[in-house]
């Protein structure tokens, strides 16, 4: 229904769009709006009985706290109860222990390495999967939907007998389950969206490729690759987001070695002291802020990723 | 109903797309936009349509200026060069389409499609969806389509563009059955002179937004009314030389280079039409008369530069000078590259035009 | 090894690695799963997994026929999805028909519609905890608009919570909807419309008529993926409501994780888990062939 300017629409139409636009934005951002203002709000101004929109009384204290931890940040909550972050919850592999660990420095490492290994994992994976969909029509139906299921399991699931698997391995809390367990969950995603771009690529090139000599390998890396270049870089794009996220499955197979940036985020929530909604209104700003990044970085792709790749622009 | 376009004119920003352009389409005629890729012939038909606004200058439906009238309540017919069929639908459902829009109910729709379907050969598929048509039957349905709301004019854009030789002669018979049958205004625009020629009773050529000339084909083909037209129509095109006219005593040469030609026949008319003495010639390719020997006391001698064989005739390139004439003779006469030969143009045929107008001074003249 | 590999087709070589993660991930879970599923392997006893006893579909039983809580999650999982997906899907529409036409900054404009699709769901969920708080935001404009104090427990009655998670994906995810619609827009064929058009038809008759039955595959996936996501809804009952009060908010996954890690009785879990996939996978089956076939 696209229409072009050659009819103009009346004016009453056209003020009641800009009018429900302007709602529509308002409601998109006023969420966010509040996790902002709130990240500036010094701790007795959280949860007043009437909510302060806009705080007059501005500090940085959250993101300290976010960023260096309880112990080393200055002033903050946390002087008025003389001490470390304290508390404990159940995670999926035993009590998870809070002392001393909000400091961002752990998680974020942590989120990163797992995320990055992962998602390069799970890209490689997922294109080999995927040349073979797109141009064998490996599997037919019954395979496609096989790989399209690891996305539709609860991971709830999945992680009792991960749990299970992992710690007769000895993978429970390791940056090696992560990773495992964070690929498997992403991989539909990247044999989806890649198929769908090397589908865009004639399948000519490669078969001339061959002829000239290379082998089956060597034209995909030589001919496919260089061309879906773009898309496999916004895949792998939309996969980092996705598994920067998540949170059930690294809640769930994690305790206190391998802390992500969610679950960390999580732990602000449950804390004996309370629920932090400073420093959580911080990180979730800070965390939020890559994958506002990225995600605006593959806008035109985002559609194709999340609808495995069945809707292209 | 009569079309009228009056000082029609479309810009967008900076670019002028039609300019000036006055037209009158008689009820029933069948005419032709005829102009290469980006002339405006697609915009003109647009502004007909009503999909884009003029920016200055009138559209008339008899003596109705419909300049502020909506598309959708001009009544006017459209075919789209890819047809644009509706794909989630039935034939019967294409059909259907503009009596479903005016509630027209049911079983007058029923008659009517089946009265259209049939006069198209298309009653058999009715119930077929239409992914599975061929292009024939899609552009009929394109057409049943049109026809079901009885439009004032029809409005085709460049309708035989995507088929191949022998389809499109085929649907070249067709459009002109249906055009017989239905006695509708048909206007369509298209690049290819052929098929401008073959369908439409009257040519508009038009080049950079601007009318060039508007005519039969005969007159557009004996008389063209300017340099463009002259250049753009005929197969192959038509040749044109630049040179001036020479006064000696009491005739007219032409000349370009060192090649003369006596067109002291037309004295009078240059005498009255031209201005200056720029004058530029054109003549067809088939008018070319090609000779082993000295035909006349003032043939011209040539050399062969290149020779095409296109079957029954063949195109050949003649050296004159520094000039290039194309002659289209018969194949049945062999001839080879570097051949001296001797070549004749009826004076009597040719074109002239006042190179300072690029105009043709037989038109230009009372 | 060379030879080997040579004599493999390729596309099987291709993929190989796939299938060991999904092996790894999927079917021994699955397995494994069904094994422990019939037995009473509880860690609260002390008894390791190779310790507890076989006691075939008892668990099975116990829960679909004894295990209220059980049922009732399934019942508001789905409840869940369908007014969700209902919702996003029809104010996605009603932002993509806003916002067809191209104008001064639409791009801009798009990105910030697409925002709260990007933050962590977590961090949506906390977002939403903070702002549906008795003494939160929305109260506090809800008391204004009303001209009295207003204190609605959003996040402590049932049926209340149950909405506050639904406000809180619907408005997360509605943005994904507005893509995917928009999308599909865009791409009904120009010429198609200008012809509906001439024909004399209005706006609305085209939307039916045309742009509507063009779109029905898009739609058809937008809400297949939403509902298979909405299905394993767990951040945002864990941040909003934390399945209360009591039990009464639980989604599935939310039921079976905190059962199976409060009561420790991962042999039932494990057969609620399998229930879960069985009903999971053939409701998915048939609701993804068609999409399988606009996809593959």
């Amino acid at each position: 229904m696209s229409k072009r300017s050659y009819w103009e629409e009346n004016k009453l139409l056209k003020a009641f769009r800009f009018f429900a636009i302007f709602i529509v934005v308002v409601i998109s951002l006023f969420p966010i709006f509040w996790m902002f203002s709130t990240s500036l709000k010094p701790s007795y101004e959280w949860t007043p009985a009437t909510p302060i929109w806009i705080t007059k009384n501005g500090t940085l204290n959250n993101y300290q706290t976010v960023l260096l931890g309880p112990g080393r940040a200055k002033g903050g909550w946390h002087e008025l109860v003389g001490g470390e972050l304290t508390g404990s919850m159940e995670g999926g592999a035993g009590k998870v222990s809070l002392k001393g660990e909000s400091a961002l420095f752990m998680p974020l490492f942590t989120s990163l390495l797992v995320c990055g290994s992962a998602t390069a994992l799970s890209i490689i994976i997922g294109m080999l999967a995927a040349y073979a969909i797109s141009r064998y029509k490996f599997g037919g139906n019954f395979f496609s939907f096989f790989i399209l299921s690891a996305r539709m399991f609860p991971p709830i699931a999945v992680v009792i007998p991960l749990v299970i698997m992992f710690s007769i391995v000895g993978l429970l809390d390791s940056f090696i389950g992560l990773i495992i367990a964070y690929t498997g969950f992403t991989l539909p995603f990247s044999v989806w969206m890649v198929k769908s771009f090397i589908d865009e690529v004639p399948k000519e090139l490669e078969e001339a490729a061959i002829v000239d000599g290379m082998t089956n390998f060597q034209a995909i890396l030589k001919v496919t690759v260089p061309l879906t270049r773009g898309g496999i870089a916004a895949t792998a794009l939309f996969v980092f987001i996705i598994n920067w996220g998540e949170f059930l499955v690294a809640f769930l197979l994690s305790a206190t070695k391998v802390i992500t940036i969610p679950v960390l985020l999580s732990k602000y929530f449950t804390t004996v002291q309370g629920r932090l909604y400073g420093p959580q209104a911080a990180l979730g700003i800070i965390a939020s802020i890559p994958v506002i990044i990225f995600a605006f970085i593959i806008q035109k792709h985002l559609v194709r990723g999340l609808t495995f790749g069945a809707v292209k622009r | 109903m009569i079309l009228r376009l009056e000082n029609l004119t479309k810009q967008f920003g900076d670019l002028v797309a039609v300019k000036d352009l006055n037209l009158t389409i008689e009820e029933g005629e069948i005419i032709s936009l005829l102009g290469p890729s980006g002339c405006g012939k697609t915009t003109t038909l647009n502004m007909i349509a009503g999909f884009e606004r003029a920016t200055a200058g009138k559209v008339y439906f008899d003596d109705r200026c419909v300049n502020d009238v909506h598309p959708k309540e001009r009544n006017v017919g459209m075919v789209f060069q890819e047809y644009a069929i509706f794909t989630t639908m039935t034939v019967f459902q294409n059909i259907s389409f503009g009596l479903r829009v005016r509630k027209v109910p049911k079983a007058e729709i029923r008659a009517e499609v089946r009265r259209i379907a049939e006069n198209l050969n298309l009653e058999k598929i009715l119930d077929r969806n239409v992914a599975n048509l061929n292009l024939s039957e899609l552009q009929r349905v394109a057409l049943a389509r049109t026809i079901s709301v009885k439009p004032s004019v029809l409005l085709l854009d460049e309708p035989l563009s995507n088929l191949d030789a022998a389809l499109r002669e085929r649907t070249r018979v067709e459009l002109k059955r249906f055009h017989n049958k239905w006695g509708i205004t048909m206007i369509y625009v298209t690049h290819d002179q052929l098929e401008a020629i073959s369908l439409a009773k009257r040519i508009a050529v038009m080049d950079s937004g601007m009318l060039q000339q508007f005519g039969t084909a005969d007159e557009i083909y004996r008389h063209p009314a300017n340099l463009f037209v002259a250049k753009f129509i005929g197969n192959p095109p038509s040749n044109v030389v630049r040179g001036e006219v020479v006064k000696k005593d009491r005739s007219y040469m032409f000349k370009s280079g060192e090649y003369e030609l006596d067109i002291s026949m037309h004295g009078d008319l240059i005498k009255k039409a031209l201005k200056g003495n720029k004058l530029a010639i054109s003549f067809h390719t088939e008018d070319v008369k090609i000779t082993r020997s000295r035909n006349q006391k003032n043939s011209t001698p040539v050399e062969v530069f290149v020779v095409e064989l296109l079957g029954y005739d063949q195109i050949i390139d003649l050296k004159v000078d520094d000039l290039i004439i194309r002659a289209l003779v018969p194949s049945s006469m062999e001839v080879k590259v570097d051949e001296r030969l001797f070549m004749d143009i009826p004076v009597d045929k040719i074109n002239l035009f006042d190179l300072e107008t690029e105009k043709n001074i037989f038109l230009t003249a009372g | 090894m060379n030879k080997l590999l040579k004599r493999i087709p390729f596309p099987v070589v291709l993929i190989i690695p796939i299938q060991i993660v999904m092996i790894f991930l999927l079917i021994f879970p699955l397995i494994v799963n069904l094994w422990v599923s019939q037995t009473n392997w509880s860690p609260l006893f002390g008894a390791g997994w190779w310790e507890s006893k076989y006691i075939g579909l008892k668990n099975y039983y116990d829960m679909i026929f004894k295990d209220p809580r059980f049922i009732s999650s399934v019942l508001r999982t789905s409840l869940i999805a369908a007014v969700c997906v209902t919702v996003e899907l029809g104010l996605g529409l009603c932002y993509a028909l806003l916002l067809v036409k191209d104008f001064f900054g639409k791009k801009v404009l798009v990105s910030i519609l697409l925002l709260p699709m990007m933050i962590l769901p977590l961090v949506a969920g906390y977002n939403f905890f903070m702002l549906f708080l008795d003494n939160g935001p929305i109260n506090q404009m809800l008391s204004i608009l009303l001209g009295k104090s207003v204190h609605i427990p959003w996040l402590s009655k049932p049926k209340l919570g149950l909405l506050t998670i639904m406000v809180a994906d619907i408005w997360q995810w509605t943005p994904l909807m507005f893509l995917i619609l928009m999308a599909g827009i865009a791409s009904v064929p120009e010429n198609q419309y200008k012809a509906a058009v001439s024909l004399g038809a209005n706006r609305l008759q085209i939307f039916r008529m045309i742009t509507l039955p063009l779109i029905k595959p898009v739609i058809l996936i937008g809400v297949v993926i939403r509902g298979m996501e909405l299905f394993k809804i767990y951040d945002l009952v864990f941040i909003l409501t934390h399945g209360g009060p009591g039990t009464s908010t639980e989604s599935i996954s939310y039921y079976l994780y905190t059962a199976g890690f409060t009561y420790l009785r991962l042999g039932y879990i494990a057969a609620g888990a399998f229930i879960t996939l069985a009903i999971f996978l053939t409701a998915s089956y048939y609701i993804l062939k068609p999409v399988i076939k606009e996809i593959a």
